[in-house]
């Protein structure tokens, strides 16, 4: 997992561009596709049948339904594609194929962050939310890897795990211990806990400035993830500053991850499973990867959004839960076919 | 509530403590079995009180009763009963961890307020060993077998007659006035509610008869789904109980053997009924109904038909009706419902 083989060519992003033309294509086609897919399912599936021409009918309840699952639609694309996108980073960056950002205490971070907002800031407005996780993300994030850098050898992969888990471990603790004595805020907080999907477009418009200067950030540290994955003696070989590409590769994950857990709650597998399936479609080069991330989380979360409503009639399974059920049998087929790639 | 007897009595033992009783764990001085010594039935012990776990024998007249649940040291305290130690109430509860309405009757009798322990998550067993109950009542609770054995170690306990928390209050009353050696009491207390909400339906003669559902908004930032009362739980028994009728579209949609399910907000034009009364978290939720797209369409709220009760502790008057409680959710919240019925659009926030 760390250094490979010296045969690697200098420039791993340039040759994948040279594979994408050849056999790499199907893969993203693929992934593209279940994308167009995802879209509809989840502007078509729902607890009612409404026929798609409704949307022309304005004034109508099926006018109305098709417009939430519209909106529902986008803001389930930002969160999954901002969590995959999050997740990939993060397991080029500690070159852990279990890293996610509940691994490293992000979650944790932003769920506590949360609580302390609702018990004891008094905030109750998702505005407000937003900022408590964003920045619960983002001193859990600085804490980890404040901890894991304590030592001779630095943050290592295991290390920065080591650290997020015992962090993840203290924080939930104190959060429960929190709402153990408040009620009015565990009723809020049970609901943001498991993920549930709104259909508010302002809800959308307060997040997309972060997600998107996180998307920009995490895109353009496509090169240095690649150069990191020969392991740093070679990244620095060719001219990379390894610590700073580190940071702002991190700090757009604490965006992406943050922001998108802010939105919906905490959501699980859509970090950790899409990256290693688009991996094994496309390869490991993380120009490659890195979009394509975006694509397959924003398909994985709105397929199972959009299935969560209607496994359980009359009632919705939320997102949280529905990306569990529809990630893990996708991540167990991936491990049995034997591609899980290396990073 | 309370017969004039009791009243008198209980002043009498108020006037020999010397005032002291009113004043909250002033002093040790109000015995709370002291006022309500003479109120058993002759000859009403031993006695045998069945409920889901067995049955339960009390030998002589309990001195100490404990309470854990909803409602059990509301229907003890209506029959003179001053519990020692009772549930802690969370959700609803007042800076004592009481109720206004547990705290009045608690004035009317001259008891001392109970050691709370909180009983949500857990059973406090060893602050209710140490609080030496000579009797547990736990009609209105979620009891589990485990925690019924335990319980019986400490003191003899009463569970609840059928399902957890399901417990109506004339069981809980008929359970607690057996256990208590107050059976006459507690056909007074009975008759006494019981007039009272006869009273209610005669004031408000349009809500009987009128279809209703209770839904609980979850959060006002993201309405994907609506959670619905279904007919097992004691929301819509006490509304039945005042003559309404819960609409059908209940029972077609929460399952059987449940009380409550979530739905789905696109299922809004179904929730059909003549009112709507929502039992929000907060007081935005009021408003965050009326906007949302979806939840708008529920024919109630189109119609103008509905009522928001954001306040927890008038929400607690119906959720866990009691022969206190009841009162109270007749002359605060009921002729909120009837305006609703008429078509007014109410919102019951908090006073705070």
């Amino acid at each position: 997992m760390t250094i490979r083989t010296p045969l690697a060519p200098a420039d791993p992003a340039a040759a994948a561009a040279a594979v994408v033309r050849g056999r790499r294509l199907p893969g993203v086609g693929l992934i593209l596709g279940v994308l167009l897919l995802a879209a509809v399912a989840s502007i078509l599936l729902g607890a009612e049948w409404v026929p798609p021409t409704a949307l022309f009918d304005d004034g109508s309840f099926g006018h109305a339904i098709l417009e939430n699952r519209i909106a529902r639609t986008a803001i389930a694309f930002a969160v999954g594609g901002a969590l995959a996108l999050g997740g990939a980073c993060l397991q080029g960056l500690t070159r852990n194929p279990l890293a996610d950002p509940g691994l490293l205490g992000l979650n944790a971070g932003a769920a506590f962050a949360v609580v302390v907002a609702l018990v004891y800031v008094g905030a109750t407005g998702l505005d407000s939310l937003l900022w408590a996780a964003f920045i619960g993300a983002a001193l859990a994030a600085i804490l980890v890897h404040g901890i894991a850098a304590i030592g001779r050898d630095g943050a290592t992969p295991a290390k920065l795990v080591l650290a997020g888990a015992a962090l993840t471990a203290a924080l939930t603790s104190w959060t429960s211990g929190i709402l153990l004595m408040d009620h009015k805020g565990l009723e809020v907080f049970r609901q943001w806990q498991v993920g549930t999907i709104g259909s508010d477009w302002g809800d959308l418009a307060i997040c997309a400035p972060f997600l998107a200067v996180g998307a920009v950030m995490a895109l353009l540290g496509a090169r240095v993830l690649d150069a990191l994955a020969l392991g740093d003696d070679l990244a620095k070989g060719l001219g990379r500053r390894t610590g700073l590409d580190r940071v702002v590769v991190g700090i757009a994950v604490v965006l992406l991850s943050g922001t998108a857990t802010a939105l919906v709650g905490p959501v699980a597998f859509v970090g950790l499973v899409v990256p290693h399936a688009v991996r094994a479609l496309v390869g490991p080069s993380y120009t490659l990867v890195l979009p394509l991330s975006i694509a397959g989380g924003a398909a994985l979360t709105a397929i199972a959004d959009a299935l969560g409503r209607v496994v359980l009639p009359p009632t919705e399974v939320q997102v949280g839960i529905m990306t569990a059920v529809v990630g893990v049998p996708a991540f167990v087929w991936f491990l049995r076919r034997g591609r899980m790639a290396g990073l | 509530m309370i017969r004039r007897s009791v009243l008198i009595a209980a002043s009498l033992v108020l006037a020999a403590t010397g005032l002291a009783a009113c004043s909250t764990g002033a002093t040790d001085s109000a015995d709370s079995s002291a006022d309500s010594a003479s109120k058993a039935d002759k000859g009403a012990f031993p006695v045998t009180v069945e409920h889901a776990y067995g049955s339960t024998e009390i030998t002589e007249e309990p001195t100490d009763v404990a309470t854990i649940g909803w409602s059990d040291h509301d229907v003890a305290l209506s029959l003179g009963v001053v519990p020692v130690a009772a549930q802690a109430i969370t959700w609803g509860g007042n800076d004592q961890q009481s109720t206004d309405w547990f705290d009045a009757e608690l004035k009317k009798v001259g008891g001392k307020q109970p050691v709370r322990y909180n009983a949500d998550t857990s059973i406090p067993f060893t602050e209710i060993s140490k609080a030496a109950p000579d009797l547990i009542l736990a009609t209105n609770s979620g009891i589990t077998e485990a925690d019924y054995k335990k319980l019986s170690e400490i003191a003899p306990t009463v569970a609840f007659p059928g399902d957890p928390w399901l417990t109506s209050w004339q069981d809980s009353l008929e359970m607690i006035g057996k256990a208590t050696g107050r059976v006459t009491l507690s056909e007074e207390v009975k008759k006494e509610t019981e007039d009272k909400i006869a009273q209610a339906q005669k004031d408000h003669p349009q809500i009987v008869g009128a279809s209703y559902l209770v839904t609980g908004v979850q959060d006002n930032s993201k309405l994907g789904t609506i959670g619905l009362y279904g007919a097992g739980d004691a929301r819509p028994q006490m509304l039945t109980q005042l003559g309404m009728e819960l609409a059908p579209v209940a029972d077609k949609l929460v399952p059987a053997g449940q009380f409550y399910t979530d739905v789905s907000a696109e299922k809004a034009p179904e929730l059909e009924s003549e009112v709507l009364i929502n039992l929000g978290y907060t007081a935005g939720s009021f408003e965050a109904l009326q906007k949302d797209k979806l939840l708008s369409q529920i024919p109630a709220i189109k119609s103008g038909h509905y009522l928001d009760v954001t306040d927890q502790p008038l929400s607690l008057t119906f959720s866990a009706a009691s022969t206190l409680s009841i009162p109270y959710f007749i002359d605060e919240l009921v002729p909120s419902i009837a305006e609703a019925v008429d078509g007014g659009k109410v919102n019951v926030t908090a006073a705070e």
